[in-house]
């Protein structure tokens, strides 16, 4: 029987260590014992919990897939403010997916759906092919929207989108 | 793929005096800030430095000089590129996923720049959306629905009715002898209502011959409706034909490459779905369009010569008819398609739940699985119900629509005929041209859905038909004399443009000699196979096959020189002797049988009960992968190959069949040049040299204890399958690791 910690999950706290920005702008983590200097979040949960069970991995070489695990953050929001910004700041540029505030038109034509959006990001206009396959229902009225290029935006609530973008969007739920 | 967008006035004007006497090389856009919001940008390689412009703008420029290990990394939903400018690793420019297979593009180029001081990249990938409109291509094509001449796709599906216009011709013509009778019964009718029912003068004789000539139209138009559907169905049959047959031959024709990039389930729904759809289109749309436009146009010019008031008041409603009756549709079609969707759920848990019953009553799910099949159809009850409430209601008011205008007419028409200024038979008479006239309507209302489809699948299919098939042989090169002698010439390639699967390898192999392709997952072994059995061509670099070019040789005269077993070995549907002799058709039974013999498959077929007959592939008997892999191996043998490559050839097959396979293979490769890739590295015991791949490059070459002294990825890789060999015996047996036990490590050697 192989030993049961080896397979336990390492939870990293606000007292395990600390992030950093590096020089070039990337993201380390160092601990009292070892400095991370280029370190990856990822979300174990993308779709449905964004702020939990983040896993924090070194990034030993950045053209192979040789990423180890540091740990995990059960809660980011247990990070003190300015290591919160940090960690926020990395899972936005990893997880980019907009949230569309509004619907300024959507049409149909050829069997592509044509949205111009205002997003968080900023205004944006994207194409969807397939919507049986690119529209998934996240829950509680959020809806994630999948373009040909694989950009991802999310809608918060879409009974908020409005009649016209509803019609083109309900019947993919 | 453009690398060299044209960059607009106002960052040409802020780069034009910051470059000097630099040159733009590429030129690339990017969409996203450093803070992930959207922006817009462009990344320019200049001969000396990178510049990035936004918001008209220079917003950094560092020299080329300083840069190294430029990477285009991929997140989960954008992208950045990262370099190491002064051995600092920061990202450059960020980008959203549309521009994601653009900068992998732009790390190849730096990193070309960045070795050689020039580079010479060039995307063959397509673009996504049209330059033109910016609407998206069709899906897997360079087509712009919007953008791409619809006159043109008619005129070339008319091109392919060349064999059978005649028939065309007699159909056209039925069509309108069907229109002639529709307009002229009406009429007759008018003159039985008019000069016999409703007059003085009307007899018995003259009531019959009106009657007699009413039945005539109707059997006259039934036979010129039976007609018609023949000469239809004959003509539109005939079209697809020949249109998959071109279109099939085509796809024949062309390289893998394109194939793969294509996917099976496309080309099949161009071959069968989107021919299909212009076939029923042809047969049930196209020429009836016709008709029904002459048909609407014979009413409406009878209606205004007979009563030009009277036929503005039915003209007027309807296009608003035609408008309603076109929403309502629509509405009705949205409301099935969410009907369907929910149907199309409730049947995926059950073809889950049935699927995987065994998983479900292990677990005891029983009761969970009845709340899901049953929320699922609860949820099906609900919308059919709406739905059906909906369609019950709406559908009459669509039928009291459909017959509208002729209210208008028994108001007017009444009028007049109680006015003694119009006959009872012109008020049947234009009652009968007004519905004519409405269904007329409604039937275009759904014409434009029709050619729009129609259009797309034609397009789709001629997109195929205008590939350049797989070039023909440079030179006359004899494949006939090849020997067997095959040298890799810095030989570079790679699936997508900028991806590079094989890096500048370069092997030197001579006649009869084995060779041992080895390396991890995803080191090139397949690729460079492939590229010997000319699946693909090189990028860079040339394969040489007794001193000419693979390219020198006729295609297919070359691949009758190779032959290949697989690791899963496919079989045809049909029998052993088919599938066996579908390297040499035509083979003598004497020759399929000594090759089955020397495969270990004859005595196998013998205790099948029908033995050589006995029917393979996918609806047949089904062999074990052992005895399918043998019958691989009797038919390279049959085809007698100068060449030989055995990919993964016993990968799945138990121990004792591989010994079988393994003498088999022992006999089919002695004299001949031989590439073999085996992930059990025990299998390549025979070979005279083993080369190893390591990301694309050749790492290492020599025999088995050559290799083991050196100490490298091979004597790795041997280590690794002895510490997993010797867990998978202590796991048999129940016990702990231990090294170098029973049976012991795998002996290449």
């Amino acid at each position: 029987m192989k030993n049961r910690d080896e397979y336990s999950v390492s939870y990293l706290t606000a007292q395990s260590g600390e992030f950093y920005e590096t020089k070039g702008g990337l993201l380390g983590y160092r601990t009292s014992d070892a400095d991370y200097p280029r370190v990856s979040l990822y979300r174990m949960f993308p779709l449905h919990d964004l702020r939990r069970f983040i896993s924090v991995r070194e990034e030993k070489h950045s053209r192979e897939d040789r990423r180890g695990e540091i740990g995990v953050i059960e809660d980011i929001d247990t990070f003190p403010a300015e290591q919160l910004e940090l960690i926020e700041r990395e899972l936005e540029r990893r997880y980019f997916v907009p949230e569309v505030l509004a619907v300024k038109n959507v049409k149909e034509e050829f069997g592509h759906t044509y949205w111009e959006t205002s997003t968080s990001a900023g205004d944006r206009s994207f194409t969807v092919f397939d919507m049986n396959n690119s529209v998934i229902n996240l829950g509680e009225g959020r809806v994630l929207v999948i373009d040909i290029d694989g950009n991802r935006f999310v809608f918060p609530d879409i009974s908020k989108v409005g009649e016209k973008a509803l019609k083109y969007i309900d019947i993919w739920l | 793929m453009l690398l060299n967008f044209k960059l607009p006035a106002e960052y040409e004007a802020a780069l034009t005096p910051a470059l000097g006497e630099e040159e733009i090389l590429y030129c690339v856009p990017f969409d996203l800030d450093a803070s992930s919001d959207f922006t817009e940008g462009y990344f320019v390689i200049g001969s000396a430095r990178l510049f990035v412009l936004q918001k008209g703008l220079i917003a950094k420029s560092i020299p080329i000089r300083a840069i190294s290990n430029p990477f285009a990394v991929e997140l989960n939903s954008a992208g950045y590129l990262e370099c190491e400018v002064d051995s600092i690793a920061m990202p450059i420019v960020r980008y959203s996923m549309e521009h994601l297979a653009r900068y992998a593009m732009v790390q190849r180029i730096l990193e070309e720049i960045i070795e050689t001081g020039s580079a010479h990249q060039k995307s063959i990938d397509d673009e996504k959306k049209c330059k033109t409109c910016g609407r998206a291509f069709l899906r897997n094509t360079t087509i712009c629905p919007h953008c791409s001449d619809r006159m043109g796709i008619f005129k070339r599906l008319w091109d392919l009715t060349k064999n059978c216009r005649r028939l065309y011709v007699i159909l056209l013509g039925l069509f309108w002898l069907n229109s002639l009778i529709m307009l002229a019964s009406p009429a007759i009718q008018k003159h039985l209502i008019n000069d016999v029912i409703n007059s003085p003068s009307g007899t018995i004789k003259m009531l019959i011959i009106f009657i007699a000539l009413t039945a005539l139209c109707s059997i006259a138009s039934t036979l010129v409706g039976v007609f018609r559907q023949i000469a239809s169905t004959r003509a539109s049959n005939m079209l697809v034909r020949t249109l998959r047959d071109e279109v099939y031959s085509k796809i024949q024709s062309m390289g893998l490459g394109y194939l793969e990039d294509k996917k099976t389930g496309d080309l099949m729904q161009r071959i069968n779905g989107d021919t299909g759809r212009i076939q029923r289109f042809i047969q049930n749309i196209a020429v009836q369009a016709l008709n029904e436009i002459m048909l609407f146009l014979g009413v409406a010019i009878m209606l205004f010569y007979y009563n030009w008031r009277m036929a503005i008041l039915i003209l007027i409603p309807a296009p608003f008819v035609a408008i309603i009756i076109n929403r309502i549709r629509t509405n009705i079609r949205r409301r099935y398609h969410i009907q369907w969707r929910k149907m199309d759920r409730l049947t995926s848990v059950l073809n889950d739940v049935l699927n995987g019953i065994r998983v479900v009553k292990a677990f005891g799910q029983e009761q969970y699985e009845i709340g899901r099949f049953g929320e699922a159809a609860r949820n099906v009850r609900d919308v059919t119900t709406k739905n059906e409430k909906y369609f019950y209601t709406i559908f009459p008011f669509v039928r009291f629509l459909v017959g509208f205008g002729s209210y208008f007419v028994l108001l007017y028409g009444g009028s007049l005929v109680i006015g003694k200024e119009m006959g009872l038979g012109e008020l049947m008479q234009f009652s009968t041209y007004a519905g004519y006239l409405y269904n007329r309507m409604e039937w275009f209302s759904f014409l434009p859905r029709h050619v729009s489809e129609a259009v797309t699948s034609a397009q789709r299919v001629f997109e195929i038909m205008d590939e350049q098939g797989e070039a023909a042989a440079h030179s006359d090169a004899d494949a006939d004399k090849i020997q067997g002698n095959v040298e890799f010439s810095h030989v570079t390639f790679g699936y997508k443009s900028y991806k590079s699967v094989i890096k500048d390898f370069s092997l030197n192999v001579k006649k009869g000699e084995m060779i041992g392709l080895v390396g991890h997952s995803g080191a090139g072994k397949s690729t460079i196979i492939n590229l010997l059995m000319r699946l693909y061509d090189t990028d860079e670099g040339e394969i040489l096959i007794d001193g000419h070019d693979v390219r020198d040789y006729d295609r297919s005269a070359y691949k009758s020189k190779l032959g290949v077993v697989l690791q899963e070995s496919y079989l045809f549907s049909g029998s052993i002797l088919a599938n066996i002799c579908y390297a040499r058709p035509g083979a003598s039974v004497n020759d399929v049988i000594r090759a089955a013999k020397m495969a270990n498959a004859h005595d196998f077929i013998m205790n099948l009960p029908n033995a050589y007959d006995t029917y393979v592939g996918e609806r047949g008997h089904r062999l074990s992968g052992g005895e399918r892999q043998r019958i691989s191996i009797a038919r390279a043998i049959l085809s007698d190959p100068v060449i030989l490559i055995l990919d993964e050839a016993t990968a799945s097959v138990d121990t004792e069949t591989e010994s079988r396979i393994q003498s088999a293979l022992a006999r089919l490769t002695s004299g001949r040049t031989t590439f073999a890739i085996a992930h059990r590295l025990s299998t390549l015991k025979n070979a005279d040299r083993l080369v190893v791949l390591e990301e694309g490059r050749l790492a290492e070459t020599g025999t088995h204890d050559e290799l083991m002294k050196k100490n490298g990825i091979y004597a790795s890789l041997v280590r690794a399958q002895r510490t997993m060999s010797a867990i998978a015996i202590n796991a048999d047996e129940g016990g702990g690791p231990r090294r170098g036990h029973r049976g012991g490590p795998p002996s290449p050697r």
